[in-house]
């Protein structure tokens, strides 16, 4: 047993020891998941910065494509004067203010950009002004004088300022774009990298951890299996050694009985006898020590003493005993305390039917038992022929001295009175009822 | 009546003879094992039989109470190890535990002769007697 102690608590130690590695080693994955949720996020914003730069190229890009389109729009309806070139050149005109609009939105975090957006802000104006000039001309003064307007150039001028403004624009976001996209690719190998060692260490984590618990399930499993056996086979010694001893208190009962019926001596053949009857009744107390329902320290005194009242009776006649029980609660006593009771009620019912009723003479053997308080009460009594005065008084053979001297033992006394007609024994003792353990 | 006894520890057989015979019972012969069990039982012809559990040569009680309830001899053990209703198996009649005294001896057997008699006066199962 000493050995499987060990074990467990040496078991309990090293568990203790894994739980708070376990524990650190968790902290630390915990602090590794918030880095990568952090490298993670880094990795998306610089993703949304290439979107954005991409945006902003293809805004500057869409306000090209519309001022060509108003241009257009104004040869149209130069060509052939339709409202709808005119609607072309009013759409474009929208356009063309909402992009400006969004393309300074998007540069807002940019000075450089900045400062081109509000410089492409004024050509733009000039050059759908000038557009708009081109048309109300050919509408009121004629075609002629609209044409004469264009060769002067000064709307090719604006709109070449423009193309060369874009261009500083979209090569400044080029060079924007190259350093995001180069950024947002080293913090996607980071977090694929990253997240591939933080899942290779949880996993082999996860995987040491449950390999552990197994290992410590199967050790403490076979613990339990090894105590659960010693217990069984401790279980089947007590079995056999109950046994062992039940059967040989029958040996010397009978033995002694035995001898007794096969001596010659009257006088021999009843010690014999009586010592028989004082083995059976300490019997009467082991029986119920152990076995089903058994409490290994306690013993109930009623049910021992009706048993006890029952055996004393010879067994070819003789009068009936007539007990009267205590109250209805049982009345668990000690071992130390059952052993002397058995022996001494044991002697005094003998006494009484070996001497109170000689010559075949027929009478009656009580037996009362009452608890007061703390104090029992066991009253023995006969209508025979009644002790003579000495042994009354404090003489007698073996076993009623042998009574007195267990009274003592319990503490208690044992008082003798002279009845008309018979004895009576009262033995009385202190006893503290104990409350029976769990078996 | 004619009892047969089975018993291994022969001090414990001889007190039970001993007291059976003063009680006026005949004593058919004392048996320490199965085959002898037998043996015995079919050249006596007992009423009855006490028989312990745990016998001599591996025998066991409860094979002996089996053959010999066939032969129509009714069994009591005589044990510190009570068996249990399903162990027994209805082959005894039931048992008295050791370590028992002469009185619970005597009056099982009386008991015993008012089942099977209708002639002897019947008597109570005594208290030590477990019937099963």
């Amino acid at each position: 047993m000493p050995n499987e102690t060990d074990a467990s608590l040496a078991r309990r130690t090293v568990r203790a020891r894994a739980a708070r590695v376990s524990a650190l080693l968790l902290g630390g994955l915990f602090v590794g998941f918030l880095l990568l949720v952090v490298v993670f996020t880094e990795y998306r914003r610089a993703i949304d910065w290439v979107d954005h730069t991409h945006e902003v190229i293809s805004a500057v890009g869409e306000l090209q494509s519309t001022l060509s389109d108003t241009e257009s729009g104004q040869r149209g309806y130069l060509l052939l004067p339709d409202p709808v070139h005119l609607a072309a050149y009013e759409e474009g005109r929208e356009r063309s203010r909402r992009l400006l609009d969004s393309i300074g939105m998007l540069t807002a975090d940019n000075p450089v950009q900045q400062d081109k957006v509000k410089a492409l802000r004024a050509l733009t104006a000039d050059r759908l002004d000038q557009i708009a000039g081109v048309l109300r001309q050919a509408t009121s003064e004629g075609l002629e004088q609209a044409l004469a307007t264009i060769r002067e150039g000064k709307g090719a001028g604006t709109m070449a300022a423009i193309r060369r403004l874009t261009a500083t624009m979209r090569a400044e976001e080029d060079l924007l774009l190259a350093r995001r996209s180069r950024h947002a690719t080293i913090l996607e190998v980071l977090t694929i990298a990253y997240g591939v060692v933080f899942a290779t260490v949880t996993g082999c984590l996860c995987f040491s951890t449950v390999r552990r618990m197994e290992r410590d399930y199967q050790a403490e499993r076979a613990e339990g299996e090894a105590l659960a056996a010693t217990l069984q086979e401790n279980r089947i010694l007590l079995d056999e050694v109950n046994h062992r001893v039940k059967n040989s208190l029958q040996i010397v009962a009978s033995l002694l009985r035995t001898q007794a019926m096969r001596h010659r001596s009257d006088e021999v053949r009843q010690e014999l006898l009586d010592s028989s009857s004082r083995v059976l009744a300490i019997a009467e107390v082991h029986r119920r020590l152990y076995g089903k329902g058994a409490v290994y320290d306690t013993v109930e005194l009623t049910d021992l003493i009706r048993s006890i009242a029952e055996n004393a009776v010879p067994p070819t006649g003789g009068a009936e005993p007539a007990m009267t029980l205590a109250a209805d609660t049982p009345l668990p006593a000690p071992v130390d305390t059952a052993v002397p009771v058995a022996m001494i009620v044991n002697e005094l019912l003998t006494n009484s039917y070996k001497h109170a009723f000689p010559d075949g003479r027929r009478g009656r053997v009580t037996v009362e038992m009452a608890v007061a308080g703390n104090e029992v009460r066991i009253d023995v009594a006969d209508d025979g022929i009644g002790l003579p005065a000495g042994v009354a008084s404090g003489g007698g053979g073996f076993g009623l001295n042998t009574a007195r001297n267990l009274a003592r033992q319990l503490r208690g006394r044992l008082e003798i009175e002279r009845l008309t007609p018979g004895t009576r024994f009262l033995l009385t003792f202190p006893m503290k009822p104990r409350a029976p353990t769990q078996a | 009546m004619k009892i047969l006894i089975i018993e291994d520890e022969f001090l414990i057989a001889e007190g039970v003879s001993l007291t059976l015979q003063s009680a006026g019972h005949a004593v058919t012969g004392i048996a320490e094992d199965l085959p002898t069990a037998l043996a015995l039982a079919g050249r006596e012809k007992p009423d009855m039989a006490f028989v312990d559990i745990k016998l001599a040569n591996g025998s066991n009680g409860l094979d002996v109470a089996r053959e010999l309830k066939a032969m129509g001899i009714p069994c009591v053990f005589a044990t510190g190890n009570p068996p249990s209703k399903t162990q027994a198996g209805g082959v005894g009649l039931g048992y008295i535990a050791k370590p028992f005294s002469p009185r619970v001896l005597v009056q099982t057997a009386a008991f015993v002769a008012g089942i099977l008699s209708p002639c002897a006066p019947s008597a109570a199962a005594p208290n030590g007697f477990v019937a099963l």
